[in-house]
């Protein structure tokens, strides 16, 4: 808090508070002579009163200074400031107005969204601008240091702000502004923030960015005034997607998809609408649904079967039946791509090796749909039938070979480290020092130590970890099914450390299945499971005598577990559950290719089509990546040939979901982020304008200065009432 | 001397205590004595004269005697039994000159008030004498019935002037030592002086078996304390000076006149002495007729 006075000169009156002290001591009364035979009562009274009176006198005398020096105080009309006093309103400003450009800045309210409040609100402030002004204008999405400009041309700039939907924090925008102006030699410096104040546009927890620039200006204003113009809808409704969830991101050809999505409904009302369902721009389907107040409800459609399998297509949920304030999230977009059958190949150096892997995959290769569809190979002629690499494969199975030459396991090595996935089966062939080689080790979770026979009743036993993709699904269901799996025999292994994890062990506690995961664009895998997925013709008879037995896993004998392994080993390996292509505001698009065709370029077209860029290919070619696409809705990726072959790609960009949460900042938030005394809130034009003056011309003061002089006043008239009139009520009572 | 005395007895005064049927009603104990008997029998056994017997006299006091000669019962009346000594006991200090309205001083209406006492003494045949004091006694004038007498204690007062100090409780021990006979002691005075030597000498007055009335006279300023201002305050007998606000200490100093006036009033009713505050602004006639009314009824 800091003082100033308008009339200073006046205040010097205050010294006239001197007077009484001068009339006190210099201007004392010639005392009257009077004859009083009775001064022996007065004697007797006055000893003991004297000390009071003088204490009476002295208070009364403080009491009349008080006075005069509270009434030239209040002539000199002080004023109080929190903040730094803006002054007259011809001092020049260098003034900053930092929008919030985000997707809630979109409510419309009175016919008119929040940004459009918020330009109105700056074209008020930029017409009374005093001469020589410099304006720093900031949006929330725009990163970098604003640089001074008049007002005419930050007209300009405010006139062409639009919604954004990916924004930075507010606590960044406005630190931005605070850094621009804090270069300004203007004399005074204002920053205006004008936002909806939602929670989700701001970091609460966190001081605003450049606060203490903030502190010490440049000029003779040594802070920077801040004023936050709320914009908060007052009773904010809206119905919004709040997500949409796929059976899975990536459709098999013949089989339909599943997407669900999910409306939630901000207000006090219950309310019924109807949410569209489009694929490919054509309408599919519609549903009613019934909100309760701040409720949400779930609606579900399926694609068609057989559905272009190849291509990328496009789902879109619309909400319709009434407007919505906030329009920006009553679409939310959906883009899945419908593919061939995953092809796998199984290395062995028997069919017998890859036989039940096979059936589990792959069980009617005569039949017209076939999700998956197996190939094999021998495990010696691996790296001479494949010399294009293994790039077209989901999934590589390399089950109980004895060994593989360099060439085998570089091909393998180069496989997973370019995205791809591939399931090792250990077993009774299996050559440990082969396995345990180099290159082999650069690929393998887990390094060989030897063949074990395993404790009588082991069986296949814990789940590591349910939340991993492999058990995503029904998780304690396949633990279960697992743990009733006998095994007999099986490698022990040394797992690669920092490299690898254990997904299953057996009941002994030795690793059954490991992974080992190599980053990158795309995220290579190797699953190692350390008993065989094959099961030899074995004789009748104790099963720990028979060398050939090592687990019943694949029997029909053990249950279902053999079969959702396999068949989720090649999802989660093609990595079908991974690859995406709706992807929110701000989040980079990454879009997988299809490694087998090569492409000399991508056009990108924006969801509305105004905008088309070219892209270049990425080394690998197995992904493209784009980075923070910001238009909302299905963007269109154009792969581009050699051979001007084309092939149509897509992905979506949904808006972030945390713009559907419109609860508002609170003063405490507010006085995080800006301090407690930081700055002036208004949240409507009357406040706003009052609280500019009251930062222009601080707390007048005037008003409690006169009430506080009626206050002395009426005290210094009881204190001399008391003193001497007590004399004169006795006497009236005495006359009475 | 005769307008120096008519000066005291106003005649509207006068008329005033006329009116009243003394005889009748005024039955104070050693004040003025009634029709009934007094309660100073065989007090004294001089011969005064007979009266017809009437009902509720003693028959011990029946002159048997005259009845033989007379067949008639008459009672003996004895001299102190109808008559009472009365003394005016005045205060001459220079305190007891002070008037601050410039009107009566305190001595002046302390010698209203005993002119009326006198005159209602003398009209009852009682003999009043008179004492004046200041540091000791200066003047007495001994009792007497005579019509005269009130004309002589009046001029004597005339020419006494008060002025300088005074010793109150001195000047009662003097005066208590004067008296012979049982007496009606009447005081007028304004106190001021040391308070236990004062008491002292009441007790001793009363001891000797005087009846004391103390009309304590105060001026109407020391009374009510009119002042405003700053003020140079100084005692007339003493020289003494004190410089005092007026309006502040006003409150304090009435305070401590009725803590005075309520100490005097406490010793008196406990030495059962009549004490009769008063100051100069209240009429004195109707103090006094207040005083004796009060008196009457107690009676």
């Amino acid at each position: 808090m800091e003082m100033s006075l308008l009339h200073a000169g006046l205040a010097a009156g205050a010294a006239l508070a001197a007077i009484p002290v001068i009339l006190h001591l210099f201007m004392r009364q010639t005392p009257k002579h009077v004859i009083f035979p009775a001064l022996q009562l007065v004697k007797e009274r006055q000893k003991k009163t004297k000390k009071r009176l003088r204490v009476k006198n002295w208070l009364l005398l403080l009491a009349r200074m008080l006075i005069i020096a509270l009434m030239a105080l209040a002539l000199a009309r002080p004023r109080l400031y929190s903040e730094a006093p803006l002054g007259d309103e011809s001092a020049p400003l260098a003034l900053g107005l930092v929008f919030d450009t985000s997707l809630s800045m979109s409510y419309v309210e009175e016919d008119k969204s929040r940004l459009d409040l918020a330009k109105d609100r700056a074209r008020e402030i930029l017409a009374k601008l005093p001469e020589g002004s410099q304006v720093f204008v900031v949006d929330s999405s725009t990163p970098g240091t604003p640089s001074g400009l008049p007002a005419s041309a930050a007209l300009k700039i405010i006139d062409g702000l639009t919604i954004q939907p990916v924004n930075r924090p507010m606590n960044a925008a406005v630190g931005q502004a605070y850094a621009g102006i804090a270069e300004s030699d203007r004399p005074i410096h204002v920053v205006y923030v004008l936002t909806d104040l939602a929670r989700t546009s701001w970091l609460p927890d966190q001081p605003a960015e450049g606060l203490d620039l903030s502190r010490k200006a440049k000029g003779p204003s040594s802070k920077t005034a801040t004023f936050v113009m709320s914009l908060h809808p007052k009773t904010p409704k809206d119905l919004a997607f709040e997500e949409v969830q796929p059976s899975s991101n990536i459709a098999t050809d013949g089989e339909p998809l599943t997407i669900k999505a999910v409306v939630r409904s901000q207000g006090t009302e219950p309310l019924e609408r109807t949410v569209e369902f489009y694929l490919d721009d054509q309408k599919r389907g519609e549903q009613q649904v019934k909100l309760a107040a701040n409720g949400q409800a779930e609606v579900q459609f399926q694609t068609p079967p057989r559905f272009g399998a190849g291509a990328v297509h496009r789902a879109e949920f619309r909400l319709t039946g009434a407007p919505d304030p906030l329009a920006a999230d009553d679409r939310i977009y959906f883009t899945f791509r419908v593919r061939p059958p995953l092809k796998v190949l199984l290395v062995s150096d028997t069919a017998l090796d890859a036989e039940f892997v096979a059936a589990a995959l792959d069980s009617d290769p005569g039949a017209v749909t076939r999700p998956v569809r197996v190939e094999r190979t021998r495990a010696a002629e691996l790296a001479q039938q494949h010399r294009d690499g293994l790039g077209g494969y989901a999934a590589v199975f390399l089950l109980n070979a004895e060994k593989l030459n360099d060439a085998g396991w570089s091909m393998l090595a180069q496989y997973v480290r370019e995205g791809g996935g591939l399931v090792v089966g250990l077993g009774n062939r299996v050559n440990l020092e082969n396995y345990n080689a180099s290159i082999p080790s650069q690929v393998l979770p887990a390094k060989l130590a030897a063949r074990i026979l395993a404790p009588p009743n082991m069986v296949m036993g814990k789940v590591g970890d349910l939340t991993h993709p492999l058990f995503e699904e029904y998780g304690k269901e396949l633990a279960g099914e697992l743990a009733l799996v006998p095994v007999v025999r099986y490698w022990k292994v040394e797992p690669t450390e920092g490299a690898s994890h254990v997904l299953v062990s057996y009941s002994n506690g030795d690793p059954a299945l490991l992974e080992r995961v190599f980053e990158g664009a795309r995220s290579g895998k190797v699953l190692l499971w350390t008993t065989p997925l094959s099961q030899l013709p074995t004789a009748t008879g104790d099963p720990r005598q028979n060398p050939n037995l090592w687990n019943l896993f694949p029997s029909p004998s053990s249950g279902w577990s053999f079969l959702v392994m396999m068949d989720r080993s090649v999802t989660y390996l093609a990595g079908t559950r991974n690859e995406p292509l709706s992807f929110q505001a701000g989040e980079s698009a990454v879009v997988p290719l299809d490694p087998q065709t090569r492409f000399s370029k991508f056009l990108l077209t924006s969801p509305d089509g105004k905008t088309t860029e070219e892209l270049k290919p990425s080394p690998s070619n197995r992904f493209i990546e784009v980075l923070s696409p910001r238009g909302i809705g299905q963007w269109k990726l154009t792969a581009i040939g050699a051979d001007n072959q084309t092939q149509a790609l897509g992905f979506s960009v949904n808006p972030p979901r945390s713009e559907s949460h419109l609860a508002a900042l609170e003063t405490a938030d507010l006085n995080v982020i800006f301090g407690k005394d930081g700055y002036q809130l208004a949240d409507n034009v009357q406040t706003f304008k009052e609280s500019e003056r009251t930062m222009r011309f601080g707390h007048e003061i005037f008003p409690w200065l006169l009430f506080l002089i009626l206050l002395v006043i009426t005290l210094e008239n009881t204190l001399s009432n008391l003193f001497y009139k007590d004399a004169s009520r006795a006497q009236a009572s005495r006359a009475a | 001397m005769a307008g120096t005395a008519e000066k005291y007895l106003k005649p509207e005064v006068i008329r005033q205590v006329s009116r009243l049927d003394l005889r009748a009603r005024f039955i104070v104990e050693g004040f003025i004595a009634g029709l009934h008997a007094s309660p100073f029998q065989g007090f004294s056994v001089e011969f005064s004269e007979h009266r017809k017997y009437s009902a509720g006299d003693n028959i011990s006091d029946i002159d048997w005697n005259v009845f033989a000669k007379t067949d008639r019962f008459y009672v003996k009346k004895f001299q102190a039994e109808t008559n009472l000594t009365g003394y005016l006991v005045m205060d001459l200090s220079g305190s007891m000159g002070y008037t601050y309205r410039q009107e009566l001083t305190k001595f002046e209406y302390g010698i209203s008030l005993a002119a009326a006492l006198g005159y209602l003494m003398i009209h009852q045949q009682d003999p009043v004498g008179l004492i004046a004091f200041d540091k000791q006694v200066r003047q007495s004038l001994a009792p007497a019935s005579k019509r005269s007498q009130l004309g002589n204690i009046l001029s004597l007062l005339a020419r006494l002037k008060p002025e300088g100090e005074t010793d109150l409780g001195a000047s009662l021990h003097q005066v208590a030592g004067m008296l012979k006979h049982r007496s009606l002691v009447m005081l007028f005075s304004d106190l001021l002086g040391d308070h236990e030597s004062i008491l002292k000498a009441f007790h001793r007055l009363r001891f000797a078996g005087h009846d004391l009335i103390v009309f304590h006279i105060l001026d109407e300023a020391e009374a009510e304390f009119p002042f405003e201002g700053m003020l140079l305050l100084e005692d007339n007998e003493t020289g003494e000076t004190i410089e005092v606000d007026g309006d502040a200490i006003r409150a304090d100093y009435l305070e401590e006149v009725s803590r005075f006036r309520e100490l005097f009033k406490g010793d008196c009713r406990r030495a059962r002495i009549d004490y009769v505050p008063l100051h100069t602004g209240v009429a004195f006639d109707k103090a006094l007729m207040s005083y004796l009314l009060t008196r009457q009824a107690r009676a």
